[in-house]
């Protein structure tokens, strides 16, 4: 329910926008086309983008909403004559790979690295590990993404400078999988080591207040093994909070991501929004914008299942 | 394994938590808990009884610690066993019952993994399906349906949380079970429910029982033996029906005055003034800044305990000590607290 009218308000925000901007995005975009592109190409976008001057708002808005169903984003200025549709679908894996990846793996490190520092409140572990970390996230990522692209990449040589495969055409064939995770490695090494520390303290803060309650002192008394009381008890009701702060930030996740993608010119969403906005592209900008609104609603979905699994007091709801 | 008739033996037991400031929270307490009795433990909240519950279970806060006396639990010198073997004795040898059944079910997994993983633990071999069978006749026995071992806790009413918490308590035939006001949580009637429950299962399976609360008239209904326990110390310890006509000491006769009885038509008198600091506790008896029965003698000197009746009604006061006691002159500038009200 929630996750429709999410949907419908992403859409119509992203068709009121354009119509918000300063001068009509039709004309900008014909100004453009002049001698580049066949007029009739150029028809065709407009009755397909729904920006015939001589339609009403509401029908342009009904144009616009049967041309999305029919997965009709228009067609791209840069990469004519390809449509919006198919540039997104080859940059949409290459974020997922790198994004979804890097993210997951800092939730999970990061998580797992929170309970181990408050289960050994004091100890070693939980001395050092906040600290590093929080130093680690305080970095500017832009600052940091550079200095790790220019010394690692640039100077020693170690990681690729950019793309996210060797040669022109990348592949998720089996066998191109080393070389794939070889692209990924330094961008996703950039997030993962900035964003761990959020994940780190809250998690080892779930932690120490779980621990207080007065479940965890019945397992105590029960008998139960350590790593028993550990997980099932503390972890599980600790990571709760983790995750509904998880569910919050995939907004920031993915806007943090895009400039990822910019600095390692990997070829994701976030390097195609670049071209858009640099080339004026407003087709595949739109088209870029409502596929990551998309995402980031059907992550946060993900999500909510995923809590719902974990917790059974929102399940009967 | 010893017959005694005594199960639990504790000796001058004294528990502090280290501060600042530090707290001593339990002092010189000597009690014991007999093969298949109900002994209740009485007193105004804050005076220590979750504290000695603490010490009885190992599982004091991190920084309370056992700082003298000793318990003896079926024969064994319960504080000199490591972790590993307390771990072994929980919930076999005691276990325990909390004030809040909502807090102390883990909210995300069943009632019945919480049953079965105490099983599981203390008898690994056990079939999975066996441990949820036994489970569900847990269930079946506190008068909980058995299905609601796939509920979770919010699924339940207070009542019923209560009474799994209780299946559970008893689901590896402890020899102990101890209850920290298992039904303070609880309206009138279910509380009665569960008293009748506790009291029905303890006299079928004659475990013993420790039973913790504010409320001594539940006591003067369900316990064998009940000890008082004021400011930290046991300041009398009888059976029921010595307490309830015999009572002795004046904060214990207090204690069974301020609640009305619906056959005496007793009003509430209660005890004037509030508990002593537990950080500074009084000097002498700690009682005796709110006693109506003072002597000189109990602003300086801490009373002794003193066996009345020789077969355990124990009263930690001056009005029944030695005479010699009894009869001494507060030494010069040492009696400072007894000339002030209460
Ligand atoms: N972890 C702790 N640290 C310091 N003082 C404590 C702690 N727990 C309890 N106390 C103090 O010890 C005293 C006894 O508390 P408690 O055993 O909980 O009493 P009761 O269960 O009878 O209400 C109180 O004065 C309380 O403030
Ligand atoms: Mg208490």
């Amino acid at each position: 329910m929630f996750y429709g009218v999410a949907l419908w308000a992403a859409l119509t925000l992203n068709f009121i926008l354009p119509r918000l901007m300063p001068g009509n995005p039709a004309e900008i975009l014909l100004a453009r086309f002049k001698g580049r592109v066949n007029p009739k190409a150029i028809d065709a976008f407009m009755v397909a983008f729904g920006l015939n001057q001589h339609h009403t708002l509401i029908q342009q808005y009904g144009a616009y909403l049967v041309q999305l169903m029919h997965g009709n984003l228009g067609i791209s200025i840069t990469y004519y004559p390809e449509p919006v549709i198919q540039v997104l679908g080859q940059a949409l894996p290459w974020t997922l790979l790198l994004i979804a990846m890097a993210t997951i793996i800092s939730f999970l490190i990061g998580t797992l690295a929170g309970i181990v520092a408050a289960w050994h409140r004091g100890g070693v572990f939980d001395s050092v590990a906040p600290g590093i970390f929080t130093f680690t996230s305080s970095f500017p990522y832009f600052w940091f993404a550079l200095i790790m692209l220019y010394f690692l990449a640039y100077k020693a040589g170690w990681f690729p400078i950019g793309s996210a495969y060797a040669g022109n055409h990348g592949s998720f064939a089996l066998s191109n999988w080393p070389d794939l995770l070889y692209h990924t490695a330094l961008p996703g090494f950039t997030i993962v080591v900035t964003s761990i520390g959020g994940w780190l303290l809250s998690m080892r803060n779930n932690m120490i207040t779980t621990m207080g309650q007065d479940y965890i002192h019945m397992a105590r008394a029960k008998g139960l093994a350590r790593r028993r009381i550990m997980y099932q008890y503390a972890a599980r009701n600790a990571i709760l909070p983790n995750m509904t702060g998880f569910a919050l930030s995939i907004g920031f996740i993915v806007s943090g991501a895009l400039l990822t993608e910019i600095v390692f010119s990997y070829p994701g969403l976030g390097y195609t929004l670049l071209q858009a906005v640099q080339n004026e592209d407003y087709p595949l900008l739109q088209g870029t914008l409502l596929l990551i609104a998309v995402a980031v609603l059907l992550a946060n979905f993900l999500v909510d299942l995923l809590y719902v699994r974990l917790d059974p007091r929102v399940r009967n709801q | 394994m010893s017959h005694s008739s005594v199960l639990l033996q504790m000796e001058n037991l004294s528990v502090t938590y280290f501060g600042p400031p530090d707290v001593v929270a339990v002092h010189g307490v000597t009690l014991d808990v007999k093969r298949g009795e109900i002994l209740g433990l009485a007193g105004e909240s804050g005076c220590g009884k979750t504290t000695l519950i603490g010490a009885l279970t190992r599982l004091l806060p991190d920084n309370g610690e056992v700082t003298h006396g000793r318990i003896e639990f079926d024969g064994v010198d319960w504080l000199g066993l490591n972790e590993r073997e307390v771990d072994q004795w929980r919930w076999t040898r005691v276990s325990l019952v909390s004030q809040s059944a909502m807090n102390s079910l883990n909210p995300v997994i069943s009632i019945g993994e919480q049953i079965t993983d105490a099983i599981f633990a203390h008898e690994p071999r056990t079939p999975k399906a066996d441990g949820w069978d036994r489970a569900r006749s847990l269930l079946r026995m506190v008068e909980v349906d058995p299905s609601h071992v796939h509920s979770y806790a919010h699924e339940l009413s207070g009542g019923m949380r209560q009474r799994a918490m209780i299946a559970m308590a008893l689901a590896l035939k402890p020899d102990l079970v101890i209850m920290d006001e298992p039904t303070t949580a609880l309206d009138v009637v279910v509380q009665a429910q569960i008293i009748h429950e506790i009291r029905s299962l303890q006299e079928r399976l004659r475990f013993s029982v420790i039973f913790v609360t504010h409320d001594m008239s539940l006591l003067l209904s369900i316990a064998d033996r009940i000890a008082i326990m004021y400011a930290g110390e046991v300041v009398e310890v009888g059976t029921r029906s010595i307490l309830n006509h015999e009572a002795s000491h004046p904060y214990t006769r207090g204690l069974i005055q301020s609640f009305p009885s619906v056959f005496h038509q007793r009003t509430r008198a209660g005890i004037p003034g509030a508990p002593p600091s537990m950080v500074n506790p009084p000097s002498g008896c700690r009682f005796h800044g709110r006693c109506e029965e003072r002597m000189a003698v109990c602003s300086v000197y801490a009373p002794e305990d003193r066996d009345l009746d020789g077969i355990g009604h124990r009263v930690r006061c001056h009005l029944f000590g030695d005479s010699g006691i009894t009869d001494r002159q507060p030494l010069a500038g040492r009696g400072e607290g007894s000339g002030k009200s209460c």
